[in-house]
Parts: structure tokens; C-alpha cells; sequence
């Protein structure tokens, strides 16, 4: 069975099909929702449940999507943003954008420190796109491991498709100005 | 419609769905339109390797991102209580017909939830960790340990924490950043990052531990009267968190390696011993193999000091009495306590261990 197959199945009440969709996302809701709020597991988990919980009373008024694993991840973002607004209103004046603004760009010293501290390529690698702005940083895990396409991308960021395009772009050329630092700095220490 | 490759950057490679889609799950018509392409484009075959370059560089740093670990325990827990929830809504919600009918099941679940609430109130007296926790104002991590193996747990500051089973550890979000504050529940191993300027405090119980780094092991679980600290290396010291560190009414404990620290949580009384089973300790300073512990006509001061480096245990004696006694014997095998009683029957002595230190009473030896 496929996993639209799979929806079909559940949506008429199958519970082996809608176990068989939980175990093959709840990985991948449970990195992407802890990269969104590292702060508590629990909180995670308990989105997590709520997700499902409502999918199994909705089922009969659900439609087909066309990719589950981006409708699941949406989903659980909704989940997540309703419950952290409802909780933090007050400390939380500034929209996503507001904060997009404000993010401090690390300057190349700071940049350097990064590479240093890291032994092995990946970790460097992982540290460099540790320090890109959070948005950016999330462009890019849905993109490049979860596999959603720039409309869905657009979709669970609440921008249009080409603003999500910018937001890999914008990170893929940050990253590629920071990969060449290390050479710059060994070319200026021989001019020297 | 298909966009002009022709003028793409490598990051614009990166932006085409149908290039990432190609790069991360190739199918039989995607590698042949871009086989295809590149065969026709050469000119554009930089680029292009660039964009391949890019996508394998940023998916090796997302990597622990994709590896992120869930353990099949949680996922398990986590759909059988999504399962009860479910049947719960099956009994209550699908029977619903009548909109006044609606009103008085969620009256009822009303009066039920503060049912519930009153009754955890009652039936489940707060733990220090619970009443720790309630008074932090940054968002707190928690890792519980669910799962029948110890978790590896990584903080920020690279110090690492060995949790039992059923133990949970909380950090603030802003760990590391004036101080290194940790909140146990249960038992736990630290392997503490050296960092002079942010002293390292696991708050457990009533007990604060205190360190700069090493590795030691504290076991606070909320059931028992004993929380007890062992050191494996380097020094800590553990205090009662009534009293700050500054104060001298209430004073704390020093640990040296291989001491241990019960504290009676009844009569908040401080028992300082040896561990069970001291292990060979390597100090960072004189980092150095172990000695194999043979000895053929060695003075025993020359033993006992040996020992005592050994292990980072004070041994104290009577270093009259026992200058010009020798010992002949291999005990490499032996554990800590073994060896005293050799040395000691040597010389016809007894040993005591009081307050994490060894005292060995009496012993001469007759002239060969």
C-alpha cells in the first residue's frame, strides 16, 4: 500500500493504516518540531499527540494530501504556534519578520572561532549553518531532508513560494562566502 | 514551464525544485533529462558541479538534524496514549446529537479535570525538583529517561550526563551563558567540561554539587532519604542548598576522587566515606601509567605512597614505626582494600577508614 492508500485506509476507520502513517512520520515530526522548540520535549511530543488525536476525530472530513509528510509538519507547526502564542502573548510583541530583521549577522571573526572550535568537516559544516538566521536555517532542513518542494516550503513558512526560494538562496550564498573565509585568511597570513 | 538554466548560478540551482529533487531522489526520468542537459550544456558544467558540491556540503551539516534520535520507547508511549485519547473520543464525542447534551459532557469533563487536578494535589506532595523547576523564569530543557539503558545527554558546553532509567535532568535555555546550572531527579553521571569562570552546579534534592570539571555521580531520586555524591576525578564540593557556598554556618563537603558524600535528607547530616570500590584515578596534572604494584624488599612508606597517588586516597600512619619495614609481594589484581590488608598483616597493623581517609594503626616490623 502506498501512502495515499494508507490515508484512504484511515479515513475509514483502519487503525492499522493510521498507526502504519504515525510510524512513518513521527521521526520526522519530532526533529523538525525540536528544531522549532528545543526547549521541552514533552511540549513536542504532547503536539505530536495532538496532531494525530485530531486527524483520527476529523478523519471523515479530511481530504486526500498530496504529500503527508509536508500536510503532518504544517500541521504540527499550527499546533506548536497556537500553543506558544496562547501561552507567551505578552513577551512575544515581535512577528517572525520582525525577528528575521533583528538577527544579528555574525561577523568573520566570529565566523573563524566557529570553524575553529570544529574538528571534522561535518561539524564545521554544521556549526556554519548553525549561525545563519533561524528561518533560513529552517528553509533549509525542510528542503534538503524532509524533501518538500518551495510552494509547500512557502506553505508552512507563511510566505509565497518565491520568498521561501530567497530564503535557501540568501543562505546557500552565506554559506558559500563563509566556506572560502578560512582560505582568505591562510592567503593574507602569507602576504605577511 | 521549464526555467533557463542557462544564466543559473549555483545557487539558483539550488532554489529548482526539479535540481534538489533530482540531487536528494533520483528517478529513472529525472537522471536522464539531467544527464541529458549536462551533455548539451558544457559550458555550464561548473556550476553545475558547484550546485552538486553545495547540496552534498549542506545536507553533511543538517546531518545530525536528520539523525536526531527518538527512541522507540517514546514512540511507543506516545501512540498508545494517542490511542486512549482516541477511544475516549469515540465514547464521548461520537454519540453527540443534541448541542445541550454537548453542554453538560463538558460540564461533566470540567468537574472531572478539577477532580483530577484536586486529587494529584492531594495524593502527590511536590518534589524539591518539581518546586526547582517552578521557580525558573528562562524556558527549560528536559531530558527524561524512559528507556531500560543509560542516555547519553550532550549540553551545550560539551560536558556530557550518563541518565539512569527513570531519571530526568532540566537545563535553562541559557545554560552556559553566566553559570552551568543542571536539576537532577534521580541518578546520574557528569563528565564536566573544564571552564574555571562558570562554576558547574547540579542542584539535587537538597543537595548542590559543585565543580569546575570532572566526573562524578550524583543519586537524588525524590522516593529515597539519601542522596549520595561520588567522585571519580578531579574535586567537588557538595553543600546543603539552605545554606549559599559563601557561608560558613552550615559548611560543605570537599570530594576528592573516589570519596563519596551521603547526605541524610531526615536529619540533613553530611557522612563523608571512601566509594565502595575505589578505581585507579589518572590526574590531569601527572597524567602516568599505573604502577603494577610489585614489590620486592620495598619499604613500605615507598608502598603506601605509591598507593596513595594510586588511588588519590589519604593514607595515614606512623611513618616512625614503619620506616625501615620492607614488603615482598604482587598485588596487581587486588582491589584498594586488599592491598591494605596485605601491607597491613605485613606488619602486624590494622586500618580504619574515617572521614575518606585511610589510618593505619600500630604495626612494626622485626629486623630480618
Amino acid at each position: 500500500m502506498n501512502e495515499q492508500q494508507l490515508w484512504t485506509a484511515f479515513q475509514l476507520g483502519d487503525e492499522e493504516a493510521y498507526t502504519q502513517l504515525y510510524q512513518l512520520h513521527i521521526r520526522a515530526m519530532y526533529r523538525y518540531g525540536m528544531s522549532l522548540v528545543a526547549a521541552s520535549e514533552a511540549f513536542v511530543l504532547d503536539c505530536v499527540h495532538d496532531v494525530f488525536t485530531e486527524l483520527w476525530a476529523k478523519r471523515t472530513k479530511l481530504t486526500i494530501p498530496d504529500n503527508i509528510r509536508h500536510y503532518l509538519l504544517k500541521a504540527l507547526k499550527n499546533r506548536i504556534m497556537h500553543l506558544l502564542e496562547r501561552k507567551e502573548r505578552p513577551a512575544k510583541s515581535l512577528d517572525e519578520t520582525d525577528y528575521e530583521a533583528l538577527w544579528a549577522e555574525p561577523n568573520d571573526l566570529e565566523i573563524l572561532e566557529e570553524l575553529e572550535a570544529a574538528s571534522t568537516r561535518q561539524e564545521r559544516l554544521q556549526r556554519l549553518i548553525a549561525q545563519l538566521p533561524p528561518r533560513q536555517q529552517e528553509a533549509l532542513k525542510l528542503r534538503f531532508v524532509e524533501n518538500m518542494d518551495y510552494s509547500q516550503i512557502g506553505e508552512v513558512l507563511a510566505v509565497n513560494q518565491q520568498s521561501a526560494k530567497n530564503l535557501v538562496f540568501r543562505a546557500v550564498e552565506k554559506l558559500r562566502s563563509w566556506f572560502v573565509l578560512p582560505i582568505l585568511t591562510i592567503l593574507t597570513f602569507f602576504r605577511i | 514551464m521549464q526555467p533557463n538554466y542557462e544564466t543559473f548560478s549555483a545557487a539558483d540551482f539550488l532554489t529548482d525544485d526539479a535540481f534538489v529533487n533530482h540531487q536528494l531522489r533520483p528517478t529513472i526520468q529525472s537522471t536522464h533529462f539531467w544527464e541529458n542537459w549536462f551533455d548539451q550544456h558544457p559550458n555550464r558544467q561548473r556550476e553545475y558541479q558547484q550546485a552538486i558540491d553545495l547540496v552534498t556540503a549542506i545536507r553533511l551539516g543538517l546531518d545530525a538534524y536528520a539523525q536526531t534520535q527518538l527512541p522507540e520507547e517514546t514512540i511507543h508511549q506516545l501512540l498508545v496514549r494517542i490511542r486512549e485519547t482516541n477511544t475516549q473520543i469515540h465514547k464521548t464525542v461520537v454519540p453527540v446529537r443534541r448541542v445541550a447534551w454537548m453542554w453538560w459532557a463538558a460540564a461533566a469533563c470540567v468537574i472531572l479535570a478539577l477532580g483530577i487536578g484536586i486529587w494529584q494535589q492531594i495524593s502527590h506532595q511536590t518534589s524539591p525538583y518539581e518546586q526547582q523547576l517552578a521557580t525558573l523564569t528562562k524556558t527549560v530543557s528536559e531530558k527524561i529517561n524512559t528507556t531500560q539503558q543509560v542516555q547519553i545527554i550532550r549540553l551545550p558546553d560539551q560536558s556530557v550526563i550518563s541518565l539512569t532509567p527513570e531519571s530526568r535532568v532540566s537545563y535553562s535555555a541559557d545554560f552556559g551563558q553566566q553559570n552551568r546550572m543542571v536539576y537532577l531527579s534521580g541518578e546520574a553521571t557528569f563528565a564536566v567540561t573544564r571552564d574555571a569562570r562558570k562554576p558547574f552546579l547540579v542542584h539535587a534534592n537538597e543537595v548542590v554539587t559543585k565543580v569546575l570539571g570532572t566526573r562524578f555521580t550524583v543519586r537524588a531520586f525524590a522516593k529515597e532519604n539519601r542522596v549520595r555524591v561520588q567522585v571519580q576525578s578531579g574535586q567537588v564540593s557538595v553543600y546543603h542548598n539552605e545554606s549559599s557556598p559563601s557561608t560558613t554556618r552550615q559548611k560543605g563537603v570537599m570530594l576528592l576522587p573516589n570519596q563519596q558524600v551521603v547526605f541524610n535528607r531526615e536529619t540533613a547530616q553530611f557522612d563523608k566515606m571512601l566509594v565502595e570500590a575505589p578505581i585507579l584515578v589518572t590526574s590531569p596534572i601527572r597524567p602516568k601509567k599505573a604502577p603494577a604494584f610489585v614489590y620486592n624488599d620495598t619499604p613500605i612508606p615507598q608502598v603506601l605512597q605509591e598507593l596513595k597517588e594510586a588511588y588519590g586516597i589519604e593514607i595515614r600512619y606512623n611513618r616512625e614505626a614503619l620506616a625501615s619495614c620492607q614488603l615482598n609481594s604482587s598485588m596487581t589484581n587486588e582491589s584498594f582494600e586488599q592491598k591494605l590488608s596485605i601491607i597491613c598483616a605485613t606488619v602486624g597493623a590494622t586500618y580504619d577508614i574515617i572521614d575518606g581517609q585511610v589510618i593505619i594503626n600500630g604495626g612494626n616490623c622485626q629486623q630480618p
